[in-house]
């Protein structure tokens, strides 16, 4: 076999962040060694600034590979809507230059609202309420987190069945899960 | 899990105190006192399991320059579900060339379950809550008379700390010096795994379900990887061997010796080894530069490996490293900083980042 190449990029804001999308991509069958974690050198607080100004020359190095890469970028709405954050990524693509992203590509544009939390939460079966802040609630930790990855990879399947307590922000995001390469 | 590392009278380590978690990151400049601290758990795990004596472990000129006090103490606090303490006293109250132990005392919970002190051994009834010890005699203080302890139905609670310590790895990998001859087994490895061959060897008759987990894991790393043998080529004599893949026509597969791997496969079996022979329970793993000779792209996926392992299976691991790569995947979440003024005593705090630069750059630029 050939050395292993990274193709799949997380563009995220955090640990909790990118812990969620590992273990879902491992329960995908996906390797740590394809993944390339990029989260902000600084922790939190400037994240969403990180994925921001990542988030353009992250889809244009996709794009140059010839191998099938996929970009896989996370950013909290936080107290802003999820349009706003929506609207704040085709705005990086257009003032760096580089085409919109296209219906089928393969770059996902996950949009937790309030934060990863919630949707930690809400995976675990949790009634959450999205204008609330769980970012340090006790009920995430590594073991929920690898839960929750686990019931997004089956709520992520084909004809799978969504819960009442599945909040919109992640409902909304659900089919972007369609764009990551078999 | 090692909660608590106190060092007080060795090297530059005065009244010295580091609060561990499951996974941390140790930062600092050279001669900070990172790989001394590794010395002095390295010192007290060879005590403890009677491989060595105070005078050679804990010398006179181990002694930190600038102080008078002969007494050098250390203590460990580990959470095995129940909390203990271990604390050493090492002096030398005649000639500074003899070094002796003053005291060995194991705490459990609140309860004393052990003490070896001025030459006169305490041994405890750890089912009961009794405070007086059930037997005193008389031991030699130039040797550690824990060490001498084997298990009994009244000394369970003690006898968890000495297995625990068993399980405390200081190693510095170093590919030069392994070979890949082996004469018998050997369940530990050494510092710098210069023993792997014979570690592995005892680590495949023990856990071989681990074995199978790595060699899949050694598939998807290594290119051409097709497995890892021992083979027999005289008495009691074993080569580990890598059976390799190479593509020709028809694909053939070479066994190679492990001496004749680069460095960097040598360290990335090593890495991948501690991960699943080591890496569980309440084992503690301290690695210094385990980076070295490995390839860039090799890092991060066993970074990622090393954490899933702990969520999954438990044992906490630290990193000694002056490696970006490392530093800004760990340093943000788990960086401690090891710093001392000019020749001073080492000084820890938890690493704080910096709002523009990564922590690498941080670090280089002498901001931190």
């Amino acid at each position: 076999m050939a050395a292993r190449v990274a193709n799949i990029i997380l563009l995220v804001e955090d640990l909790n962040q990118e812990n969620l999308l590992r273990r879902y991509l491992q329960k995908l069958g996906h390797k740590n060694g394809n993944m390339r974690p990029r989260k902000p050198p600084m922790g939190r607080g400037s994240g969403e600034q990180f994925v921001r100004e990542n988030y353009a020359s992250e889809v244009r190095a996709i794009r140059s590979q010839t191998t099938k890469a996929c970009l896989i970028a996370v950013i909290d709405a936080d107290t802003g809507s999820i349009d706003d954050r929506r609207q704040q990524l085709v705005r990086a693509l257009r003032d760096a230059g580089v085409a919109p992203r296209g219906p089928a590509e393969p770059i996902l544009n996950l949009i937790p609202k309030r934060n990863v939390e919630t949707w930690v939460l809400c995976l675990n079966s949790k009634v959450v309420d999205e204008e609330r802040d769980y970012r340090h609630d006790a009920g995430v930790d590594a073991q929920s987190i690898k839960q929750a990855a686990q019931i997004l990879y089956d709520w992520t399947r084909p004809n799978a069945a969504l819960p009442d307590q599945c909040v919109p922000s992640l409902r909304d995001c659900l089919p972007e899960f369609g764009r990551i390469p078999v | 899990m090692l909660k608590r590392v106190y060092i007080d009278n060795f090297g530059a380590f005065v009244n010295f105190e580091l609060a561990l978690g499951r996974q941390q990151l140790i930062l600092g400049l050279n001669g900070s006192g990172k790989s001394t601290l590794l010395e002095v758990l390295r010192a007290i795990k060879k005590l403890v399991t009677g491989d060595a004596q105070p005078d050679l472990l804990f010398p006179e000129s181990s002694r930190t320059r600038w102080q008078t006090l002969t007494q050098q103490t250390f203590e460990l606090d580990v959470d095995l579900g129940e909390s203990y303490r271990f604390r050493l006293e090492v002096d030398s109250p005649g000639s500074p060339a003899l070094r002796r132990i003053r005291r060995e005392l194991v705490i459990c919970g609140a309860q004393t379950v052990f003490e070896f002190v001025e030459g006169e051994v305490h041994l405890f009834d750890d089912r009961s809550e009794q405070k007086e010890p059930k037997v005193k005699y008389p031991f030699n203080p130039f040797r550690s008379a824990l060490a001498t302890i084997q298990p009994r139905s009244d000394n369970t609670r003690l006898m968890q700390f000495k297995n625990w310590i068993e399980t405390l790895y200081c190693l510095q990998l170093n590919p030069h010096s392994m070979s890949g001859q082996t004469a018998r087994e050997e369940s530990e490895p050494a510092f710098d795994m210069s023993n792997f061959a014979s570690w592995y060897r005892h680590m495949i008759q023990e856990q071989a379900g681990a074995a199978s987990k790595l060699q899949d894991q050694l598939r998807e790393i290594i290119p051409g990887f097709d497995g890892l043998n021992i083979s027999s080529f005289g008495p009691n004599l074993r080569s580990l061997e890598v059976d390799l893949a190479i593509t020709l026509s028809p694909l053939t597969t070479i066994p190679f010796t492990f001496d004749e791997l680069s460095d960097g496969q040598r360290i990335l079996i090593c890495l991948y080894a501690l991960l699943n022979f080591v890496v569980e329970g309440h084992a503690c793993l301290f690695l210094d530069e385990p980076e070295n000779y490995i390839a860039l792209a090799e890092i991060q996926p066993w970074l990622m490996e090393l954490r899933d392992r702990i969520e999954d299976r438990g044992g906490q691991v630290i990193l000694i490293s002056h490696h970006p790569e490392i530093i800004d995947y760990l340093a943000p979440e788990v960086g401690l900083l090891f710093e001392r003024d000019g020749p001073g005593p080492v000084r820890v705090r938890k690493y704080k980042p910096d709002e523009s630069l990564s922590p690498s750059e941080q670090i280089a630029r002498g901001w931190q």
